[in-house]
């Protein structure tokens, strides 16, 4: 007990603070009422994100804006991992691998339209972090890789470089980018889930909840989405599952047979989430409909578990893993106003969105 | 001062044809605090109708709004609304109100309006997207200059030389910098613009005819260069690019050419343009901040316009909210609202020559048991002097008295200080705090945003300055005598002097009369209160009622009789027995009254039944609420002791420490940066903690004995209104 209040006691205190700094469902709904990307930047400009927002002044770019908030995430987290030490602090250094292996997928993506898929008029790359996060990566390397062999030599020493060269044959001769993702997110969640078993047994135990929580909802997440949009068979015998949920692989692979959507969430919820079953009740018959009221379901589900973890004992991992959830959440949903506002969607064209 | 301002209502009915006229009037008199007609609890008012629905206010609203945001995009603020808020006014100009520059105008197009904010919209977005377009650019060349070296990378690239002459980059050694190619050519004059343009649109730095200075270089230092006097361009470009560049090199005719700068060492060197790259990337940077004032001037251009359309928005939005408690009939238009009483001849005056005498007033006065037509929740106001206002906004940090009640805030002026001069006994301190408050209060209105902290702080620093002399402290020495009693010498053991406070208990002793003087008096404000309200029950048997202050003054004498008796003797029987006895059993009728009071008119097959046990359960709950309660109130206050003597303490122990700095008696410039530091902390911490503590101690043991909070703030709809 007392090794948990002298590890948390201080960072608990910080983060407390900041739990009140979060901006609120009404100050969303304002933002949403803005009828201007500059109502939407002059409202901001009193909170934490000033800085960020400063950008838009600067640049008049938008996606300028929204890799300042990104940056400002990454470096929140960072920030937090400087306070602990031990298991904790090695714990934290894995959810910021969460936004190395988002970079990498990105560099790599970038690399694959050029090289392999010969586009030459892509997105720059000019918007992705080239800090150091956990491990050494020579992002210029991947961008710039003239061949797949220097694309490897940009990531040696690090656990992509394995993952990479595993899966180069598959993009470069089958043009399939899928499976290197799929590998690097199971790359993230395997070592969130090591790094988790090195941890108290109290802090264990909070973390592995919230982090099966939401390796279940990406598997649910895929399985609806190949359901709904891809029904080839071949396709079926991908294996698209991220380890780590609690939901079995067997039952994930019986979801992932069934023919309709409906039925696949039905199986995926009734062992852990049967109290979130009535929601598979409405039916919608546009996929994309039906999947973003998956998606809310999702969402919810892992608000809930959230604020189960606000409400628990407060010296433990819980407090510091809701608060970077809700962090991402707050910065997320900033980034779909900001960008609805910069391309005029109405405030209900926004709430069907988020 | 000492109560809420004293409300009426008013209840008016105007023709149709005068009701815009009516409500210009009320918005420039702006002093009612509007009430949809419904609330008055009469028949009559359920059958008449809203007006319709005024959506226009809501696009006026939202106009305005969007207007507003462009103009704190550029820190603009319309000279009307400076002029509202009293601030930014400008000698010798005219300094109009919001009704006066609106007077005269044409009525305002809503739909006019809304284009002419989407033509400032749409300037606005042109500016952003031509700002977009720079940072496109400013992106590729980061791209590039992301792969070069920085300064303190770079050398002096050729050995035995000085300066290069050219201001030029590093020398490239061959295999560095792998993504970038280095391009040395020619290339026709008459390609070179659109070759430019092209190459512009990659990350690329295209330098044309940069090697004739090389090549003069080359030639002055000895050097051979096979380009020698040729013009020659260079092309810096990513590697990845490659066969993109190989291709629009090939279509507009280039012609590699080797540049070459002996050293004599056998390496091809090729300079990069570092500082042509950053240059480039400063007056794009440049460009885009002069686009960003760019919204500044298209703003100021239109200035004029732009102000009366905020204006006329302005005036649209008030006006539609006033009309939106307005009720009708079929011709006219009846309305409601608060207003001090104060202010009932000027509202009568102004809207009789609004209408040319063509309405008809109605006014109520409230108050307990009278005319059952006046709803019920009046709207307070608290009105005190300026000097006190940043202890009405503690109350109203509080809540909201009651309509009707005394306002507390004059003594919460007391009292807080009071607790503070306890707490924060030293004129040096005091002084600090006033100096912060001052200046602090200064800067805020300079920027215009005042705030009712720093003149808070600054009473802080005036009440600890007092108390600091009483108590003869100065930055924690003695300097001069005190005038009340010596409080570091109590805390370091001496006797206290003559007075009356010698001891440390002497000290507690003095925040508990203070603490009773306190609980005291918010005992009599409930009484007061409830006594103007004709609440006699309550106050009698409620809540820091009559009892209940018979029984804490019964209370206090018992326990300093017994304090006072070597805490061995009791006041005799009869006494107790009147003092504490007969309120007690007094108390106990309170749940048999209540009953009987909750039950009367109400027919017997609905009345409660009768449950003793409940009764005197209630009864025993409630004197172990009022003995504990009261008993735990009352020394919370030793606590006003507790951070004095703490205050005294730290300051002493800072003073050791700097006699252990000391040298041969003699302070030394360590001794005296110990005793700097040593007050900037206490001032600090103690003066924060005595900030908070005094709060506390007005919210939580002052206002529980009679502070309800539940009252609506008077809000009137005015110009100034948000």
């Amino acid at each position: 007990m007392a090794g948990q209040l002298k590890t948390y006691g201080f960072i608990n205190a910080k983060i407390r603070s900041r739990l009140g700094q979060l901006l609120s469902d009404r100050d969303f709904s304002n933002l949403m009422k803005s009828s201007s990307i500059e109502e939407v930047v002059t409202a901001l400009g009193s909170t934490v994100y000033a800085k960020e927002l400063e950008q838009y002044a600067a640049t008049g770019d938008v996606r300028a804006v929204e890799f300042a908030l990104y940056s400002h995430e990454i470096e929140t987290v960072g920030e937090l991992r400087q306070y602990l030490q031990g298991p904790a602090a090695d714990f934290v250094e894995a959810l910021l691998l969460r936004y190395e292996v988002d970079t990498v997928k990105n560099a790599l993506r970038f690399w694959y339209d050029r090289n392999v898929r010969g586009r030459t008029e892509t997105e720059h790359s000019s918007y992705l972090y080239h800090g150091r996060l956990v491990h050494s990566i020579d992002i210029d390397g991947i961008l710039n890789a003239t061949d797949s062999g220097k694309l490897v030599d940009a990531v040696a020493g690090s656990p992509y470089e394995a993952v990479l060269s595993r899966n180069l044959d598959r993009i470069e001769n089958e043009h399939q980018m899928f499976y290197v993702e799929i590998e690097l997110d199971s790359l993230f969640y395997t070592t969130l889930m090591n790094r988790t078993a090195q941890l108290s047994k109290q802090d264990r135990q909070v973390a592995e909840r919230v982090i099966q929580v939401e390796v279940d909802l990406e598997n649910i997440d895929r399985i609806v989405r190949f359901v709904s949009f891809y029904g080839s068979e071949k396709q079926r015998s991908w294996n698209v599952f991220l380890p780590g949920g609690s939901i079995g692989f067997d039952v994930l692979r019986e979801a992932f047979r069934q023919r309709g959507p409906e039925e696949a969430l039905n199986i995926l919820l009734t062992q852990h989430y049967s109290s979130y079953k009535s929601f598979t009740g409405e039916h919608k018959s546009n996929p994309y409909e039906r999947l973003h009221l998956v998606e809310n379901l999702l969402r919810q589900i892992l608000s809930d578990e959230v604020r189960r973890l606000l409400r628990g004992y407060p010296f433990t991992i819980g407090t510091l893993l809701a608060y970077v959830f809700l962090k991402r959440k707050e910065i997320s949903q900033l980034v779909s106003i900001i960008n609805a506002k910069y391309y005029g969607l109405s405030e209900e064209g926004i709430r069907e969105l988020l | 001062m000492i109560t809420t301002t004293s409300m009426q209502q008013l209840v008016a009915a105007v023709l149709k044809s005068d009701m815009e006229a009516a409500t210009e009037a009320l918005l420039k008199v702006g002093v009612i605090d509007f009430i949809d007609v419904r609330e008055i609890p009469a028949d009559w008012t359920s059958r008449l109708e809203r007006l319709p629905a005024t959506e226009d206010r809501e696009k006026a609203r939202e106009l305005r709004l969007r207007l507003d945001a462009y103009f704190r995009t550029v820190d603009f603020t319309p000279q009307v609304k400076a002029n509202e808020a009293g601030s930014g006014q400008k000698p010798g100009q005219k300094n109009e109100s919001v009704q006066e520059q609106s007077q005269g105008q044409e009525p305002l197009d809503l739909s006019e309006a809304e284009r002419e904010i989407d033509k400032l919209g749409g300037e606005f977005r042109k500016i952003r997207d031509k700002q977009k377009e720079v940072q496109e650019e400013i992106l590729r060349l980061q791209e590039l200059r992301r792969q070069m070296p920085d300064e303190g990378e770079r050398s002096t690239g050729r050995s035995g030389s000085g300066s290069s002459g050219r201001a030029g980059g590093p020398a490239l050694a061959k295999g560095s910098h792998a993504y970038i190619t280095v391009h040395t050519g020619v290339l026709p004059k008459e390609n070179r613009a659109a070759f430019g343009k092209e190459i512009g649109k990659l990350p690329s730095v295209y330098l044309p005819e940069q090697g004739s200075a090389a090549a003069e270089r080359a030639a002055s230092n000895g050097a051979s260069s096979a380009g020698g006097g040729e013009p020659i361009d260079f092309l810096i470009t990513l590697k990845r690019d490659n066969s993109r560049v190989e291709g629009l090199l090939e279509k507009y005719g280039w012609e590699e050419r080797q540049y070459q700068e002996g050293s004599g060492d056998g390496q091809d060197k090729t300079r990069l343009p570092v500082e042509e790259l950053d240059a480039k990337l400063e007056s794009l940077r440049y460009k885009q901040q002069e686009l960003d004032e760019g919204l500044s001037r298209t703003v100021e251009e239109r200035s004029g316009t732009l102000e009366r359309l905020w204006t006329g928005l302005r005036m649209r939005e008030l006006l539609r909210t006033i009309q939106g408690y307005y009720r009708k009939t079929e011709r006219t238009y009846l309305f409601s609202g608060w207003l001090p009483a104060e202010k009932k001849e000027e509202v009568t005056k102004t809207l009789m020559k609004a209408t040319e005498g063509r309405c008809y007033l109605e006014w109520h006065t409230p108050h307990k048991g009278g005319d059952p037509e006046v709803p019920k929740q009046v709207p307070v106001q608290m009105k005190n002097p300026e000097a006190l206002r940043p202890f009405q906004s503690l109350v109203e940090n509080y809540g909201i008295p009651t309509y009707g009640s005394i306002d507390p805030t004059p003594m919460v002026a007391v009292f807080y200080l009071a607790m503070f001069a306890l707490m924060f006994g030293d004129v040096g301190h005091g002084l600090v705090v006033l100096l912060v408050g001052l200046i602090g209060d200064r800067r805020s209105r300079k920027r215009g945003k005042k705030t009712m902290i720093f003149p808070l702080i600054s009473y802080c620093g005036a009440a600890a300055i007092v108390s600091g002399a009483l108590f003869g402290s100065y930055f924690g020495t003695a300097l001069l005598p005190p005038l009340w009693f010596d409080y570091h010498g109590i805390v370091a053991g001496h006797d206290g002097g003559a007075g009356s406070v010698k001891t440390m208990s002497d000290i507690l002793l003095l925040t508990i009369y203070f603490g009773i003087a306190v609980i005291t008096t918010g005992l009599v404000i409930n009484w007061v209160n409830r006594i103007r309200k004709h609440d006699w029950f309550g106050l009698v048997w409620g809540n820091g009622g009559l009892l209940v202050g018979w029984i804490y003054a019964a209370g206090t004498y018992t326990a300093f009789y017994f304090a006072g008796h070597n805490y061995k003797e009791l006041p005799d029987g009869p006494v107790l027995l009147v003092l504490l006895g007969l309120p007690v059993l007094l108390l106990a009728a309170k749940p048999v009254l209540e009953h009987i009071r909750h039950n009367r008119g109400v027919p017997p097959q609905q009345r409660h039944s009768v449950n003793v046990l409940d009764m005197i359960m209630e009864w025993l709950v409630e004197l172990l609420e009022i003995f504990s309660g009261y008993l735990s109130n009352t020394l919370s206050f030793m606590r006003v002791a507790g951070l004095g003597i703490a205050h005294v303490s730290l300051m002493m122990a800072f003073f050791q420490i700097a006699e252990m700095a000391a040298s041969n008696g003699n302070f030394t410039i360590w001794s005296y940066l110990i005793l700097l530091l040593g007050n900037a902390l206490v001032i600090g911490l103690e003066g924060l903690s005595a900030g908070i503590q005094s709060l506390r101690l007005n919210y939580y043991e002052f206002f529980s004995k009679y502070f309800a909070g539940n009252g609506r703030a008077y809000a009137p709809i005015s110009l100034r209104s948000e």
